[in-house]
């Protein structure tokens, strides 16, 4: 039985336990709602007071920023940066353009229950505000809501939500859209921040990080327009900290119609593998911020994958009855002769009472000049502790093995592996370190050499940083 | 709200609070928390009605409030009332008939020691039976959040599964 079958029936066995009420829920939703109410007019006198006060004590926080900051119009005493006053997220001052605005920032809090509102401000084409809360066994959540300019709270909708560490710089796009306003929230008293746009991409699959650009923080913040900067791409540095993504975004304005970047899970056959193609090509583009239509998706290898392999992956229902798990890897061509590697795992039942994917890679630059005969493994653990499982998909080869450049005495090379529809499984001894130590070599028909890659391909995560100019 | 919304508000409570209750109790481990979770959020939706019951379905909504509201109410109350260590599992001997009982409910307490956003996916996921994409715009988070939080949610629950069935299982490396 899989884990997800025995915790469907662990939770229903344990709702089975709640017994049904014995009054009227309405009366009673109904008796809390005018206790509620009561308390509101109370509990807004109060917010206001106390907001008030902490505008008296720093007034330049709560002062507007349509655009850009602009210096403090009255000299005051800020703590600095390191002041331990900042080092939580919930003693951070409200800050934007409408932090004035208690009537709003109240509504906001009153509707989606935020405890800290951090930021409120109306951005060239929204209304963004931005709120905090603590979290058990976590650094608490940030939450982005956003809506159109000048709306009211109940205009707001909840966009984005991300965990919120101590201390941490908070970044938000207005739009996950290639041009968007970039705000950047730190402790007050920060003055300097630098911001990475993007990446260059080679045709060797090269990946270097554009250099970083100083931008002034007042007061701990910065807004302004960043043009051609993909929101996943985009980094920010503040002060010595390591460059971190974007934090909060709403949704592209810009995304593609229909379906595009989705993927079909009721279609099958060649139909399935045409809009999973496209859909993986749109995802590509849509990361890059390239239009779909500039992008070309080639299929590398859409079939089964072994039973024992989709059940070690964790994938779903693979274990109900009929259901069949299959992989897809596509290779996606940019403009100027990129090439980016997708693969995708789906379930699938026959009854169409189980469906599920899971993207294994989304778009990761690899040497267009061999990525043809570029293989791709599904690694999991093995049958044993003490062994690793490979499944080794190598389009255009007729053998593979496994080998280990750099500790081959340690880990010795597989036997020569024969592909059997395109696929070969693989078993090695597990390893200590965090990457295998393992490169697969993949041997045409006729003996020769096609060339060595590397097992795994690099997270999204790695990637996306890159090397620095 | 006119007497038209209000009746319709009506029937909708009676209708769902059963339900609601019952999500609300695999997110919070307790009926009386789960009661009154139920409640906060009614509360919340009775202010917006008007919007909420032209949403489409207005119990998604609500359902995805709770699961929302869940997170920094949990915290709240636990400040407030300082709960017991939730045991990871319970002492037992080989063999005993109960055993499918207790494994069932070591994984129901295993998602009760979950981080509130990661319990919430699980909920919504494996209870409520939510796709990926459903959980994700409930919480207001990305599809890849729900994965990861849910595949996250799994290997722990996995290892409650090996310790009370004693089957070694490893995850990917």
């Amino acid at each position: 039985m899989s884990i997800e079958t025995q915790l469907r029936e662990a939770l229903s066995a344990r709702a089975d336990d709640v017994d049904g009420p014995a009054f009227d829920p309405y009366e009673r939703v109904a008796g809390a709602v005018v206790t509620h109410r009561r308390r509101r007019r109370v509990a807004a006198v109060g917010t206001v007071a106390a907001l008030a006060a902490v505008a008296v004590l720093v007034p330049s926080l709560v002062r507007g920023d349509d655009h850009r900051t602009t210096p403090a119009k009255h000299t005051q005493v800020v703590p600095g940066p390191s002041d331990p006053r900042w080092k939580s997220l919930s003693t951070w001052p409200l800050r934007g353009s409408l932090a004035k605005d208690t009537a709003l920032v109240q509504a906001v809090a009153d509707r989606f229950g935020t405890q800290h509102v951090l930021y409120a401000a109306d951005l060239p084409t929204s209304r963004v505000v931005v709120g905090w809360d603590p979290e058990a066994d976590t650094d608490g959540k940030l939450t982005m809501y956003s809506g159109p300019r000048g709306g009211s709270a109940d205009t707001l909708a909840l966009v984005s939500s991300d965990g919120g560490g101590l201390g941490d710089a908070v970044t938000i796009r207005e739009h996950a859209d290639t041009n968007s306003t970039l705000v950047v929230l730190a402790r007050p008293g920060v003055t300097e921040a630098a911001v990475s746009a993007s990446v260059q991409i080679g045709t060797d699959g090269s990946v270097t990080r554009d250099a970083f650009r100083p931008v002034h923080l007042t007061d701990g913040m910065y807004v302004g327009p960043l043009e051609g900067s993909p929101a996943t791409l985009t980094r920010v540095r503040v002060g010595d900290a390591a460059a971190g993504r974007v934090s909060l975004m709403a949704p592209a304005t810009e995304a593609p119609q229909g379906d595009q970047g989705s993927v079909c899970l009721n279609c099958k056959g060649e139909d399935f593998r045409v809009k999973a193609e496209a859909g993986m090509g749109a995802g590509v583009a849509i990361n890059l911020g390239l239009r779909p239509q500039d992008v070309t998706t080639t299929t590398r290898y859409f079939g089964v994958i072994d039973p024992a392999t989709a059940h070690r992956l964790w994938v779903g229902d693979t274990d109900v009855p009929g259901a069949v798990t299959r992989l897809m890897v596509t290779d996606s061509t940019l403009p100027g002769g990129q090439v980016l590697r997708s693969a995708l795992v789906v379930v699938t039942a026959k009854d169409g009472s189980a469906a599920s994917t899971i993207e294994l890679a989304t778009g990761v630059p690899i040497d267009a000049a061999t990525a043809e005969s570029h293989p791709f493994v599904v690694l999991s653990s093995g049958s044993e502790t003490s062994t690793m499982s490979y499944e080794v998909f190598a389009p255009g080869a007729a053998k593979v093995r496994l080998v280990s450049p750099t500790s081959p005495s340690i880990y010795p090379p597989t036997e020569m592996l024969t592909l059997r529809n395109g696929t070969a499984l693989a078993t090695t001894p597990s390893w200590s370190d965090q990457s295998t130590p393992y490169e697969v070599e993949a041997y045409a028909a006729d003996g020769s050499l096609l060339g060595r890659w590397p097992v795994d391909l690099p997270s999204e995560d790695v990637w996306t940083e890159g090397t620095r100019p | 709200m006119d007497a038209d919304g209000e009746e319709e508000f009506r029937q909708f409570v009676q209708a769902r609070w059963h339900s609601l209750v019952r999500t609300a109790f695999l997110l919070t481990g307790d009926q009386g928390r789960a009661e009154d979770l139920v409640q906060t959020v009614l509360v919340r939706v009775h202010r917006r009605w008007q919007h909420v019951s032209h949403s489409g379905s207005p119990y998604a909504y609500t359902r995805a409030a709770l699961a929302n509201e869940s997170a920094s109410w949990w915290r709240r109350r636990r400040v407030a009332e300082t709960l017991g260590e939730v045991p990871a599992h319970a002492d037992r001997a080989h063999g005993d008939a109960y055993a499918a009982y207790d494994t069932r409910d070591e994984v129901a307490r295993a998602v009760l020691a979950l981080p509130p956003r990661m319990r919430a996916v699980v909920v919504l996921r494996y209870f409520d039976d939510l796709s990926e994409a459903d959980t994700a715009e409930a919480l207001g988070i990305s599809t890849g959040s729900v994965k990861s939080q849910a595949s996250r949610g799994l290997d722990r629950l996995r290892t409650v599964l090996q310790q009370t069935q004693g089957t070694p299982e490893r995850s990917l490396s």
